[in-house]
């Protein structure tokens, strides 16, 4: 019994260090990278979301005094954030528009919660090309949250984010308490 | 029945004479109507002058078409034209005219037609981070080449890339023959700041609160 057990720790042994060689990994070269082509989009013009009845002109908005992403200055038109890329372009493309005004029950966002996975946006730029994004996630933010996914991605994905205000309304700074953040991907 | 004279005879025989060289001495000296452009069409750029030379007709030449507002009546004519295309010139002597064709290609850099260029020609970025370039000018398709990235698809305006490994990195565009060449320094130990994240937008009115 001592024999054969000794036999088996020796067998192990030899069977273990000839594991361990063969596992050796070789040296790998290092990661050249990737590289893609695309067409340039042109300027964005107009958002449709026919899921929630949006058919919207696209203005350009960047960054106002306080740092936040401008709005566009009626409640029937959505803003690019023009600092970021197009649609249409890699990376994180940023469109908002209000979801109520003062005087107004439903602007033109008002129904952009509504929006499921799956759902499709339509983007048509200044050359006249479609773009075509569908809807992949959905998330709700505090409204001071500081949130990097919403405005910057890896470059190798088409996206295109929409934003709109949610939650409840803070009658002492006059704004509501949350932003709902809808994610979408260029369809290829 | 009248009496036809020698006399007669004569004097037509003279009339049918004059009026016969007449005749050819007019066709001698109206020659087809031709019109010449100097240099060639295939060379003309945007701003260049050609010069049209006009051959046969009259001598008396009359000019019409695009930027031609001379009034003489000279051989030669001299025009350009401020954007690309196709032009046609008449010239008109006596009752000939004859067309001079302009061919006119752009030469402005990155402009459709002009010189290929690659955007923005030179930039640093960091290991890993994204770098996006486009190309313009020549015939608006172009075919992306590089030793430093694997290339998924080459075809495009826009090109993004991202190098796992620090140092100099190239990037080539062609089109129409022409080459053009991106240079992304890709930075192995300085750090790049990531951009200043925007804040989210205020974008609700409050109804009825």
């Amino acid at each position: 019994m001592i024999i054969l057990s000794l036999l088996l720790v020796v067998l192990f042994g030899v069977f273990s260090e000839s594991i361990t060689v063969f596992t050796k990994e070789e040296p790998q070269p290092l990661q050249s990278g990737f590289g893609s082509s695309f067409e340039l989009p042109g300027l964005p013009t107009r958002l449709k979301i026919y899921s929630i009845g949006v058919d919207a002109i696209i203005q350009q908005v960047g960054l106002n005094k306080k740092g936040e992403v401008g709005i566009p200055n009626n409640y029937v038109d959505v803003a690019w954030y023009k600092e970021g890329p197009r649609p249409g372009a890699p990376g994180s493309a940023v469109i908002d528009g209000h979801l109520d005004g003062k005087n107004m029950k439903e602007a033109v966002f008002y129904d952009l919660e509504k929006l499921k996975v799956g759902d499709l946006v339509e983007v048509l730029d200044d050359q006249g090309k479609i773009f075509q994004f569908r809807v992949y996630d959905k998330k709700v933010y505090d409204y001071a949250s500081s949130t990097p996914e919403v405005f910057t991605s890896d470059g190798s994905r088409f996206l295109l984010n929409l934003i709109t205000c949610t939650g409840d309304w803070i009658q002492t700074q006059k704004i509501y308490n949350k932003r709902v953040v809808v994610f979408t991907e260029m369809v290829k | 029945m009248k009496k036809i004279t020698k006399s007669k005879v004569l004097a037509g025989v003279l009339l049918l004479a004059t009026f016969g060289l007449a005749s050819l001495v007019s066709a001698q000296t109206t020659p087809s109507l031709t019109c010449s452009v100097s240099p060639s069409s295939a060379t003309v750029s945007t701003n260049q002058t050609v010069t049209l030379t006009a051959t046969g007709g009259t001598g008396t030449y009359s000019w019409s078409g695009p930027n031609v507002s001379s009034t003489g009546s000279g051989s030669q004519l001299q025009v350009s034209y401020a954007l690309p295309g196709n032009y046609v010139v008449t010239a008109v002597s006596g009752n000939q005219s004859a067309n001079c064709f302009v061919n006119v290609t752009s030469t402005t850099p990155g402009t459709p037609g002009g010189t290929l260029i690659c955007t923005p020609a030179n930039q640093s970025a960091n290991v890993g981070q994204t770098i996006n370039v486009s190309a313009s000018g020549a015939d608006g398709t172009y075919s992306w080449s590089s030793a430093d990235v694997n290339i998924t698809n080459p075809i495009g305006t826009g090109f993004v890339a991202n190098y796992g490994t620090p140092g100099i990195k190239t990037l080539t565009v062609r089109s129409a023959g022409q080459t053009a060449i991106c240079t992304i320094n890709v930075l192995g130990t300085v750090v790049i700041p990531p951009p200043v994240t925007p804040s989210l937008p205020n974008t609700g009115g409050g109804f009825g609160k």
